[in-house]
């Protein structure tokens, strides 16, 4: 027993119907868009050179931390923007899922700065292999399941003004925290080596996203952890 | 009434093991008033009947299925299995669940009283459990005293009594009328909530999930009476691993099933249940049989008691009209913003359908709100409805308006529901209910605070207060610039001649509950 729809009265944009409905219910599709340009911007690196300067190392990384990362933040940032006055929706949303990458770009100066010159590219096999075995051992970690948990918490957020802007950022922080803690493993990759395969990639956004987006997600933990391991095996004895 | 058949037959997906069981629920049972019960005779056979199954079953061991702990478990439990900790809240299944669970409940008493020699042979063959109907004034708004009593007439400890309850109550106070009365949840057209976003509400049974254990917004019987009648009694059945092991509770949950059916049987609009597949079918729940075996049952073999479960409810009126609200009503300076409780063949206002777009916040409150006992306010300034519209229709004023209580944490027990007001201009107690919204209740408000629960954040409260608000802003009461949400805390009303000592133990707020925000959705 749904309540059904009222005529829609003709807007000042000229168009009615679901579809304009569709787009007042999911502010976050700006966001998504912005996943999607990464997306983009990943298609074009991977065809492109691997290896470049510090910057672009850093760059890379973030175009891939854009990538994976935004989309299972979609639900929480559409959360932000439902409950943000109309003209601060797209404000809130990005001011959170702004903060919510901090974690990474922090991993990306440290851990993108050493890689490169470590030279693990050499054992690229090996180190894809184990740390996909490593993400798949970490899916089923009580650990890991109390992350998924917290990244679906919420805080107060008031209506406007500098303390909605904070609300915003610490959300995303606490929301970025949490995520952290639930994907590091599955970013660990990435991290180290720069580029993996497309298919790959979108594998582990998948399993990102499914875990986040959906109620009780850790539910789903064992199977994305049968689907890294057959993934580790493969590269490491297929190479 | 098809006393011959066998139950077996007449209720789809149950799957009952014992067959000894069938013997005795072969009569349609009558679920009776236990006030009416206790008005006739304090220690009425079928009272004395419950206590003496409560006494039997508390004799078990709490692995055994059959007994009291177990049974209380099923609610709530610190360790979750097929069958325990399984209850269902903040749910479209919080009524079916809570159906199943009397059901079982019931036969597992009906069983345990066959037994005892101190149950004489009618009462054994038409015992069903009594219901609280607390919503008939006083004195059924009090406990009955049966279970106040620490013991029993032939001076043993009295099964019915649990000690820790609220002390006004244990002491025979009554709960006011917007704790007890369901009229607010009859008035809901709507069986689940609204069209998805911020402002849903749960409807009159609760909102579209999943099998649903607590957190989330909220259906409207099961706030107000449901929740509030919990935690203003107090005590075990404050929260949701205690509940069951204060015999009240299935009384109480008796009258939450028995206004379920008032509500069906309402016309002008004619109500209905959900109707699909993943209410009806999609989603069983385990339970155990007076065996103690595991029967499974879904929600769409429950909706019709007489022939699905063999029992039916003594009466199904309207909430009556209480002669102290009617001379409120009369004195009203405007329309009556919210329903209260009228005679049978009273008409809900229309709830009129809900616009599908998304409600838009208009103002919130700036900093969190604590409940530590005393009556507290919050104001905030909302946006003028007009720089509402350019986003969504293209008219002068919004169709519905919403307060929403939400981001709740509470780190224990709530010591009782508060009762939410709007704009109230005074002090002056005659005149609040022209400004009520309705009362929180805070059931389950520790349970969803807790980060390891599936719903860390928290429950949450949705009241559509758009009649209220065109009453309000008719009467020029509704400054945008400043709306201020008063929360008030419940009081036991005390029986005439009570001892001052009991009417100064009101609920202490050792548990402040933090209220994060409070907003207000135009739509
Ligand atoms: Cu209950």
């Amino acid at each position: 027993m749904i309540a059904r729809a009222t005529a829609d009265p003709p807007s000042r944009l000229g168009w009615v119907g679901p579809a304009r409905r569709t787009w007042f219910r999911h502010p976050e599709r700006t966001l998504a868009g912005v996943a999607l340009l990464a997306w983009g911007l990943v298609l074009v690196q991977v065809a492109g050179h691997r290896h470049g300067s510090w910057l672009q190392a850093q760059a890379t990384w973030l175009t891939m931390v854009g990538a994976m990362m935004i989309p299972p933040a979609l639900p929480m940032a559409r959360h932000v923007a439902l409950n943000s006055k109309r003209q601060r929706r797209q404000r809130g949303a990005f001011l959170f899922v702004g903060a919510s990458l901090l974690p990474w770009v922090a991993v990306g100066l440290v851990l993108v700065t050493l890689s490169g010159p470590a030279g693990l590219s050499e054992y690229r096999q090996m180190v894809l292999g184990v740390s996909l075995l490593l993400a798949a051992a970490w899916e089923l970690t009580s650990a890991k399941k109390r992350a998924l948990k917290k990244c679906h918490r919420t805080i107060p957020l008031p209506a406007h003004g500098r303390k909605a802007d904070i609300a915003c950022v610490k959300l995303g922080l606490n929301y970025g925290r949490a995520c952290f803690g639930a994907c590091w493993a599955l970013m660990l990759p990435m991290a180290l080596l720069g580029h993996l395969s497309v298919t790959l990639m979108l594998v582990m956004t998948g399993i990102a996203v499914a875990e986040e987006v959906v109620r009780k997600g850790y539910r789903l933990a064992p199977a994305a952890a049968v689907l890294l391991t057959v993934a580790g095996t493969m590269v490491l004895v297929l190479g | 009434m098809n006393s011959g058949e066998k139950l077996v037959a007449k209720v789809p997906n149950v799957v009952l093991e014992n067959v000894q069981d069938l013997t005795i629920t072969q009569v349609t049972r009558v679920r009776r008033d236990v006030w009416k019960l206790a008005t006739a005779q304090q220690w009425h056979a079928t009272i004395a009947a419950y206590a003496e199954a409560v006494r039997i079953m508390k004799t078990r061991p709490a692995s055994d299925p059959t007994s009291w702990a177990y049974q209380a478990a099923i609610h709530g439990n610190a360790v979750a299995d097929t069958w325990r900790n399984t209850c269902q809240h903040s749910s479209w299944f919080f009524l079916p669940w809570h159906r199943m669970y009397l059901y079982w409940f019931e036969q597992i008493c009906r069983a345990a009283i066959q037994t005892s020699p101190n149950v004489d042979a009618s009462t054994k063959a038409n015992w069903a459990l009594p219901y609280w109907n607390y919503d008939r004034g006083t004195p059924t708004n009090q406990l009955p005293k049966a279970f106040r009593d620490t013991t029993t007439p032939s001076g043993d400890p009295n099964p019915l009594f649990v000690a820790g309850r609220n002390p006004s109550m244990a002491a025979g106070g009554g709960m006011p009328a917007s704790v007890t009365s369901a009229v607010a949840a009859l008035a809901k057209h709507n069986f689940t909530g609204g069209a998805g976003g911020p402002a849903t509400s749960g409807g009159f049974g609760g909102p579209i999930t999943g099998f649903n254990h607590g957190g989330g917004p909220i259906g409207e019987l099961e706030n107000v009476p449901h929740g509030a009648v919990h935690v203003t009694v107090g005590g075990l059945m404050g929260g949701f691993n205690t509940a069951g092991l204060d015999p009240i509770f299935w009384l109480h949950h008796c009258n939450i099933d028995r206004l379920w059916e008032v509500w069906d049987r309402q016309t002008n609009p004619a109500r209905s249940n959900p109707s699909t597949a993943n209410w009806t079918t999609n989603q069983s729940f385990h339970f155990r049989s007076a065996s103690g075996a595991d029967v499974t049952q879904v929600s769409g073999g429950v909706v019709n008691t007489r022939t699905q479960l063999n029992y039916v409810y003594d009466q199904f009126n309207l909430p009556f009209i209480r002669p102290d609200l009617l001379q409120r009503i009369q004195r009203l300076p405007f329309p009556i913003p919210r329903p209260i409780p009228l005679p049978a063949g009273f008409t809900a206002p229309a709830e009129q359908e809900q616009p599908d777009r998304p409600a838009e916040l208009a103002g919130a409150s700036e900093d969190p709100v604590v409940l530590a006992g005393d009556t507290v306010a919050t104001s905030f300034s909302t946006s003028g409805a007009a720089a509402f519209t350019a986003d969504a229709a293209e008219t002068a004023d919004p169709e519905r308006v919403y307060l929403n209580v939400e981001e709740i944490r509470a780190e224990g027990q709530p010591p009782t529901p508060y009762e939410v007001f709007i704009n109230l201009p005074d002090d002056d107690e005659t005149t609040d209910d022209h400004y009520q919204v309705g009362l929180v209740s805070l059931f389950g408000a520790a349970e969803a605070s807790d980060p390891e629960s599936e719903h860390p954040e928290g429950i949450k409260y949705v009241f559509d207060i758009t009649e209220l608000y065109k009453a309000l802003k008719g009467a020029g009461l509704w400054d945008e610039a400043d709306v201020k949400v008063t929360f008030k805390p419940v009081r036991v009303e005390m029986p005439e001649g009570a001892s001052a000592a009991f009417t100064d133990a009101e609920p202490q707020a050792d548990a402040p509950v933090t209220i994060g925000r409070v907003s207000v959705f135009y739509q």
